[in-house]
């Protein structure tokens, strides 16, 4: 009788095996939806960009109309991806925060479900995936909700589709699909140029025809993209001059955007890709020579080159480590594990565990240090007056402020002097802008801004609620927590004095602290 | 004298090697006794609970007495070590901070010293406390002086126990668990977390030893908790206020430090995969990780740390310095004799780089406290300034609490904030956390000042430049970095929130 039911029990748990497969393909591709999902639910919103994509989806305006640019802009070099937002915000009326929410969920998924049709062993993602998270600032930007994020998944495309199909000739086709996708990466973020780091990567792996095939992919789906665009020779240009701009214009790296710093050396992916070679000493891989293999050149040329921008080895140079990781771990998993054994659901599920934890937990507050962020809106009654009036305009040196206000008021009918871009400003007013970096915020710096002031414009300063900026030709609100608002005065009356009026504006209910629920 | 062969020195040494065992025995008790002893040598004092036991013991009243409670709270959640304690004030009369002193060394010398019963070559526990104290903070925590160290030197004992003995345990193992489980629980109070230990028996496929230990954690956890003479409120109020703790925070940036998720400590997987790639390279015949309940005790702290860092600090790391040290051991099992010179040499540099190590007062880690000023009645400067008899300290910074009732313990009056926010009354909680919610803006404090008597005090660290931007209370610079606010004393209007001109300090 035991044994029958034993045999029983064996026969059915058998029968399940089968299932094993579709289980951990079910479990994975939940993760990485969940991941985003989560994270948008603590109230997560990015800091940059993708607040502005959104808002200008939302305004409809050109960006002439909501910056003050210099001559150097001539066309929106992110034109398919306000393209694509703007016909779903006409489509759904979703308001900015629904835009930014699809953004950052639609993006990161793409991003983690790339890698997944190229793999046997999706676990093994799972596992790159948390071990960048953990050793890296990875997640953070693919968390962005930006365009570059289709730049990476097309990226991963190509390298995993070279992992598993590099070992044969690349067809005709393989070249039009690079194109396909190219092109679509080209259109929607624009960076074209850099593509040439994969092609190079190709050739120094000795991978010269997959290096041509990638290059005639990549020539041909940048003119398709820039096609799309309706301007192909403005839009390539105006990229390249973009790039040229906002790393020539800048005296030190230290008034850059962040992301254009360099990198401090990345100590733990060098730990991570020794940390591969000893696993495939130690565990027999039969993997694929790194010198071989595009990724690894990939990752060593933009680790390389991030000591000059950061960005070189954040959006090329992770993503091909992580594909190196992913490919060596998948080895690893199919030599250890059947692909239908109870035992591999098991780990898939300890695995999807740890990198939903991994990932969503809100160390350092990452997901919610935007919580207490107060916005400048015109609804707020206490701000009345204190925004730009009609055809005004906004000066900062802060560009969260932009970003944020923007965000906040994307039909604002007042123009923006400091954007996204530094660079994109008239040369005065960046030279400016540059200064008052240089000096660390010091208010002198702001002078000329002040001088040239209108009544219509506002200048908006960070600073704390203890005393207000000391530029005393303004007048001064503290408009919300940790942010002030200066205008001309509106009265024939002298100037106040840089100190908090009697009327203790500080206490009133213009700077209300913010209820955490 | 000397025979053909060069003899004629060995003999006499040879004579001595019988000792080398004896002698790195010594060496390791040694050195890990005066390392707290060095270390309170340099003026240290923990920054946090040890400071508020000590000064129970000495005030000899109840925490409701001392603290402003919610009524959650109903009895003391680590009776038996504030019980202990207590006696020892009432026998030695001593103070509060010879309390803490007591408890910092007491403890670090338990923990340190528990696991080497169950060594062959306890050097290895020094490697691992080097190791340690380079990419963590678990030596740190060695040093809080708090009574999770009695739990944390009993889980840490029992996975070595059964490392070191694979057969199935007697029962009379599971008398000891018993009682080993029932000091923790009176000690430390957190009963529900040996769950962590058991679960990690059972995956590493121990299921006997998992099965002992439940039966003596059962055992245990209801005879600690009768000691205390209310062993269900005991144990019911532990798991209320830990769901209290870590369930009334909007987001985890408010809570107690070690509540908040940690962020992967990649410096201990790194450790983790160089025990793998030296058991592979030097051979070693250890237990396969997945059979060993220490390893898994790791893997699930790990993975648990991300809602709540303790997980790591407390359970995780403890297992890894675990493993770590079973590992090392094999290899210098297998590297040097137990009698050999070489290894009394290799002892003695790492007792002396342990020491030097763990000493070094690398960022004042054991100096800080040196510069610490604390609120106290004997100081002229503040006479006023206290609290007065039934009023309430209030504040939003628990390091106030800490040091005040430490220095203070007979002070009449009562703190707002103690040791867990989460205990305060719900709406003083709400005022708190909109506080720590605001980064400490004072407009965030208006519920408090409106509720102030002429006893209260309001207590903020800032810097001497100006005082709080709150101009109901009169403010006085009480010690470098805290101002104190009161009702002010006469019908005149407030003073402007600038600093007195007599500059008080």
């Amino acid at each position: 009788m035991t044994n029958g039911r034993n045999n029983f029990f064996a026969t059915r748990l058998n029968a399940l095996r089968r299932y094993v497969p579709l289980a951990v393909w079910i479990i994975v591709v939940l993760v990485i939806l969940a991941i985003p999902l989560k994270i948008i639910s603590y109230g997560y919103l990015p800091p940059d960009d993708a607040l502005r994509h959104a808002a200008k989806a939302v305004s409809g305006k050109p960006w002439p109309e909501i910056l003050v640019l210099g001559p150097a802009f001539q066309i929106d070099h992110n034109y398919g991806w306000h393209f694509l937002l703007r016909q779903i915000y006409l489509w759904t009326h979703c308001g900015t925060e629904g835009l930014v929410v699809l953004a950052v969920v639609a993006l990161f998924t793409v991003v983690g479900w790339s890698a997944l049709p190229w793999l046997k062993r999706p676990e093994a993602w799972l596992i790159a995936l948390t071990a960048t998270a953990l050793t890296s600032g990875v997640l953070g930007r693919l968390m962005l909700g930006r365009p570059f994020l289709v730049t990476i998944a097309g990226l991963l495309i190509i390298l995993f589709v070279w992992q598993i199909r590099g070992s044969t000739s690349p067809k005709w086709w393989t070249a039009v699909w690079m194109a396909l996708l190219i092109a679509i990466c080209s259109f929607v973020h624009g960076v074209w140029y850099l593509w040439a780091l994969p092609v190079a990567a190709f050739f120094l792996a000795g991978q010269f025809r997959w290096g041509l095939v990638l290059m005639v992919g990549w020539m041909a789906g940048v003119f398709l993209g820039a096609s799309f665009t309706g301007h192909p020779l403005e839009s390539l240009y105006q990229a390249v001059v973009m790039a040229y701009r906002a790393f020539g214009m800048h005296l030190t790296q230290r008034t850059m955007v962040t992301e254009f710093r360099p990198s401090s050396g990345d100590v733990f992916g060098l730990i991570l890709l020794g940390g591969l070679l000893i696993l495939r000493q130690l565990a027999g891989l039969k993997a694929r020579s790194l010198t071989a293999n595009p990724a690894f050149w990939l990752a060593a040329v933009t680790w390389a080159l991030g000591f000059k921008a950061v960005r070189f080895s954040a959006d090329w140079g992770w993503p091909a480590l992580m594909v190196l990781i992913t490919c060596d771990l998948q080895l690893l998993l199919e030599t250890r594990f059947a692909a239908d054994s109870f035992k591999r659901l098991a780990l898939v599920g300890g695995l999807a565990v740890t990198t939903f934890l991994a990932t969503t937990s809100d160390c350092d507050s990452r997901w919610t240090y935007n919580l207490t962020q107060q916005y400048l809106t015109p609804d707020d009654k206490n701000l009345t007056g204190w925004l730009p009036d009609k055809g005004g305009i906004l000066y900062s040196s802060d560009m969260a402020i932009f970003y944020q206000t923007f965000f906040k008021n994307p039909n604002g009918d007042w123009r923006y002097i400091l954007g996204y871009e530094p660079a994109l400003m008239p040369d005065e007013d960046f030279r400016v802008y540059h200064k008052i970096l240089w000096n660390f915020g010091d208010t002198r710096a702001y002078a000329p801004w002040v001088e040239k002031m209108r009544p219509a414009d506002r200048l908006v300063i960070r600073s704390g609620r203890g005393s207000p900026p000391n530029i005393p030709q303004l007048e001064w609100n503290y408009g919300v927590s940790g942010t002030w608002i200066g205008r001309l005065p509106r009265t024939n009356a002298p100037p106040p004095v840089p100190t908090i009026p009697a009327t203790a504006p500080l206490e009133k209910a213009a700077s209300p602290v913010n209820s955490p629920k | 004298m000397t025979d053909d062969h060069g003899n004629y020195e060995a003999s006499p040494l040879e004579a001595l090697r019988r000792y080398v065992p004896l002698a790195v025995w010594v060496v390791v008790l040694l050195v890990l006794l005066a390392i707290p002893l060095k270390i309170i040598s340099c003026g240290y004092l923990p920054g946090d609970d040890a400071l508020r036991h000590a000064a129970k013991a000495v005030s000899s009243k109840s925490w409701s007495e001392i603290l402003i409670l919610n009524p959650a709270y109903q009895m003391d959640h680590e009776f038996g070590w504030n019980l202990l304690l207590g006696k020892i004030h009432r026998w030695e009369n001593w103070d509060a901070e010879m309390l803490v002193v007591f408890s910092v060394v007491a403890l670090f010398v338990l923990t340190c010293w528990s696991v080497l019963p169950w060594l062959k070559r306890p050097e290895a526990w020094l490697i691992t406390l080097i190791a340690a104290m380079i990419v963590s903070d678990l030596p740190q925590r060695f040093t809080l002086g708090r009574p999770f160290l009695v739990t944390l030197s009993i889980s840490m004992t029992l996975l070595l126990w059964q490392m070191r003995d694979a057969s199935p345990p007697q029962w009379r193992t599971i008398l000891w668990m018993t009682g080993l489980f029932a000091l923790s629980t009176f000690v430390h109070g957190a009963w529900y977390l040996w769950v962590l230990l058991i679960v990690a028996f059972f995956f590493a496929g121990q299921f006997r030893w998992g099965l002992a230990l439940t039966a003596g954690w059962v055992a245990g956890v209801l005879l600690g908790a009768a000691l205390t003479g209310h062993p269900v409120v005991y144990l019911v109020q532990a798991v209320k206020l830990a769901l209290l703790a870590g369930g009334m925070h909007p987001t985890t940036r408010t809570m107690a430090t070690e509540l908040q998720p940690f962020g992967g400590d990649v410096l201990a997987l790194i450790i983790l995969g160089g025990l793998l790639i030296l058991r592979q390279l030097a051979r070693l015949n250890a237990r396969p990780l997945a059979a060993t309940p220490a390893f898994w005790l790791v893997c699930l702290c790990w993975v648990l740390a991300f809602r709540i860092s303790r997980f790591w600090e407390d359970w995780g790391w403890p297992a890894l310095a675990i493993l770590m040290t079973c590992d090392l051991q094999l290899l210098l099992q297998a590297r040097l004799a137990a009698d050999s010179f070489k290894r009394l040499g290799l002892v003695c540099g790492l007792g002396a780089v342990a020491f030097l190590c763990l000493t070094s007062d690398l960022n004042s880690r054991w100096s800080s406290t040196l510069v610490s000023q604390y609120l106290t009645a004997d100081n002229p400067d503040l006479k006023g300034w206290l609290p007065d008899k039934g009023g309430t300290f209030y504040t939003a910074d628990v390091t106030v609490f800490f040091q005040t009732f430490f220095k203070n313990p007979k002070g009449d009056w009562r703190y707002m904030l103690g040791f867990e926010p989460t205990w305060m009354p719900k709406e003083d909680f709400e005022i708190y956390q909109k506080i720590l919610w605001n980064y400490g803006d004072a407009k965030a404090y208006t519920p408090w000042v409106e509720k102030m008597r002429p006893a209260d005090r309001l207590v903020i660290r800032s810097g001497r430049g100006s005082p709080p931007n709150i101009p109901q209370l009169e403010w006085n610079y009480g010690v470098s970095g805290l101002w104190i606010g009161r009702l002010p004393r006469t019908n005149a209007p407030p003073l402007a929130p600038t600093i007195p001109a007599t500059a008080p300090r």
